[in-house]
């Protein structure tokens, strides 16, 4: 039914590319170590780099696996099946924000009746969403409420949900799909539009109908990369533009934690640049992640030997296993983050939490490749590093 | 200005060395590092009154911390110890300061009740508390940083300085609701509109990271204790930044 183009065949032959697994990895680790506020190492993640930080890595390097993955299966199994297995991950997702939400919500509940300051009265009313407990469950079963922080997974389902379109447009013509999401992407920039959200009147704070452009993009990268490298102009002139606009961002956002270097940033140049919104996946935001992608791709090659180091493996095989893991570091960010309040812990405290959390995460997804292998050890004992088998794409 | 470079120049150059040379003198307990201090605007309408010993009428709006939320008696309130801090460097005849606070107000509420209420009184300088509740109500972040800069642009017409005062910090709320987001728009709009910023969050966030208070107790007396210690050296903190350029600490003598 579909024809695959020649790049994505091509990719889908050299077999998994590590660097995926390795960046997302990475992403899942920074927004554990972001998802405990009072932790001094969270200032050493990505989004204190620049405009973009952890949610554009995720999103990008979803859309880009998820084009790699269900290209694939479209090219041997066909259409139907791709989209059969995209829904069944949709539904994978929709599960694991209900039980996040849970978790959220016991927390909540714990912290409401256990704290009661009235110095912090105003801020504990985050709670009367939860007085009528009929209608805040409902919300949060049709994906409108989300607790702070549990965001995310919301964005994904949807993103993913449209993947069967996405899907359809990319295995023909991956730029012109790429167009019509920048085109829609402006749409939506120019007449406000966002899902709804509770409680009423709020919208999303990460609009899916804005992050499908860096969705779209991860998943043409994914599905038709020679292509795109082909389109852009050659690495002497990218690199030198974006290392210049990764430097750039990085200085205006160290004027906004060092008050002393405000002076270096005229209000006329903050009047362009601000607001750098998030919800909307501003555009400098997109860029700079691009700008981030472009420069740590051409660094660090498809077959690097140092992905392939035992130090790199613990990054790899979280990756791999990307839901669970996030919804593990979740949960061990909300568990950190109490353990951590309690104590009034310092630094070295601090940095103990982490890495306990890091190590839990880690475990987990080697858990979870071990049951990979066990469970397919009676087909032929197929690892997930083969190759998927390509003859049937040949049709 | 080319000084003001250079200041941000070498400030640049020290960054790193700034921000870890933030132990506190042992004297003062109220003693913040020195980077939370930097005015980026020389408050002019303020440098006026206090030059031509004119009266310097202050207004604070805000919500329910304005309103001296867990302090122990009403007057503990950071704008009343405010209020007291002036008089004491200008001579309390000099200073007139109201707090006009109501809990659970949005930014936009405080912007209605800047047309009937503050500009009328014609204030020198409006200090302005707002966010937390708009981050708990999901306000769209962007919406809220416009509704920001038109009550400073309002008020900067009607010839009024103006101070922004962000969160309070705890150790719960910051996994509960997202603050990050709307603290980084008051900040934007802080240097859009050269204004200054008193980092609320970030300057109670040191004191309980350096454990100078406990914001987590849920000791009663411990919690009055800690709410009254922090507006005491809220309304010490903005006195300082006030008066911090030098017209003004040798007009206050």
């Amino acid at each position: 039914m579909a024809r695959p183009t020649e790049s994505g065949a091509a990719s889908a032959r050299k077999g998994r590319d590590l660097r995926l697994d390795f960046f997302r990895g990475l992403a899942l680790w920074f927004i554990f170590l972001d998802h405990i506020p009072a932790n001094w190492l969270n200032e050493f993640t990505i989004g204190n780099l620049g405009f973009s930080d952890a949610a554009e890595i995720f999103v990008f390097i979803s859309g880009f696996a998820a084009a790699a993955a269900y290209g694939s299966v479209m090219q041997r199994r066909g259409y139907v099946i791709a989209v059969a297995r995209v829904l069944r991950r949709v539904w994978q997702l929709y599960v694991a924000q209900i039980v996040l939400f849970v978790m959220a919500t016991a927390q909540i509940a714990y912290v409401a009746a256990k704290f009661k300051n009235p110095m912090f009265a105003e801020e504990m009313r985050i709670v009367d969403y939860f007085v009528e407990p009929q209608v805040t469950l409902l919300q949060a079963l049709l994906l409108k409420y989300h607790p702070a922080e549990l965001d995310i997974l919301p964005l994904y389902i949807v993103l993913l949900l449209s993947f069967p379109v996405i899907l359809w447009g990319i295995a023909r013509r991956p730029l012109v799909t790429l167009a019509v999401s920048a085109a829609f992407y402006a749409a939506v920039h120019h007449f406000h539009w966002n899902l709804p959200g509770y409680p009423p009147d709020t919208v999303w704070y990460f609009n899916p109908l804005a992050w499908q452009f860096l969705f779209v993009t991860g998943a043409v990268c994914g599905f038709a990369g020679e292509t795109v490298r082909k389109w852009l102009p050659g690495p002497r002139i990218m690199l030198p533009i974006c290392v210049v606009y990764l430097v750039f961002a990085l200085l205006v956002v160290k004027t906004w934690m060092v008050p002393q270097l405000d002076a270096l940033m005229p209000n006329w140049l903050g009047e362009v640049l601000y607001p750098i919104d998030k919800t909307g996946l501003d555009f400098l935001r997109y860029l700079h992640f691009l700008a981030l992608a472009y420069v740590t791709v051409h660094f660090v090659r498809a077959h690097t030997r140092f992905l392939r180091w035992r130090i790199a493996n613990p990054l790899v095989v979280c990756g791999q296993h990307s839901l669970q893991v996030f919804c593990v570091g979740t949960f061990l960010s909300f568990a950190g983050h109490w353990i951590l309040v309690q104590a009034n812990a310092g630094k070295v405290m601090q940095l103990g939490v982490s890495f306990a959390g890091l190590a839990l995460m880690t475990a987990l997804a080697y858990v979870l490749a071990w049951y990979k292998v066990v469970e397919s050890a009676p087909a032929a004992g197929a690892t997930p590093k083969t190759a998927p088998k390509r003859g049937a794409a040949a049709e | 200005m080319s000084a003001r470079h250079l200041v941000a120049i070498a400030a640049l150059l020290h960054g790193a060395t700034a921000l870890a040379a933030d132990a506190p003198a042992a004297t003062d307990p109220c003693e913040i590092p020195a980077y939370f201090h930097y005015l980026t605007d020389e408050l002019p309408h303020v440098r006026q009154a206090v030059t031509r010993g004119e009266t310097l009428r202050v207004v604070v709006v805000g919500s329910a911390s304005t309103a001296g939320a867990g302090v122990t008696t009403p007057a503990a309130a950071y704008p009343a110890q405010l209020a007291l801090d002036l008089g004491k460097r200008l001579g309390s005849e000099r200073v007139t300061v109201a707090a006009k606070a109501k809990p659970g107000q949005l930014a936009a509420d405080m912007v209605k009740e800047f047309k009937t209420d503050v500009i009328p009184t014609k204030p020198k300088l409006v200090i302005w508390q707002t966010g937390t509740v708009d981050a708990i109500r999901g306000v769209d972040t962007d919406a809220f940083a416009d509704t920001l800069i038109g009550g400073i642009d309002l008020l900067h017409r009607a010839g009024s300085d103006v101070i922004l005062i962000d969160m309070q910090y705890n150790p719960y709320s910051s996994t509960m609701i997202n603050l990050e987001a709307y603290r980084k728009q008051m900040t934007w709009v802080s240097q859009v509109r050269d204004v200054f910023l008193f980092r609320r969050y970030e300057i109670m966030q040191y004191w309980h990271d350096n454990q100078i208070l406990d914001l987590g107790a849920t000791d009663k007396a411990v919690q009055g204790r800690t709410a009254d210690f922090v507006h005491a050296c809220i309304g010490q903190l903005l006195t300082d930044a006030i008066l911090s350029t030098p017209e003004l600490a040798n007009g206050a003598k």
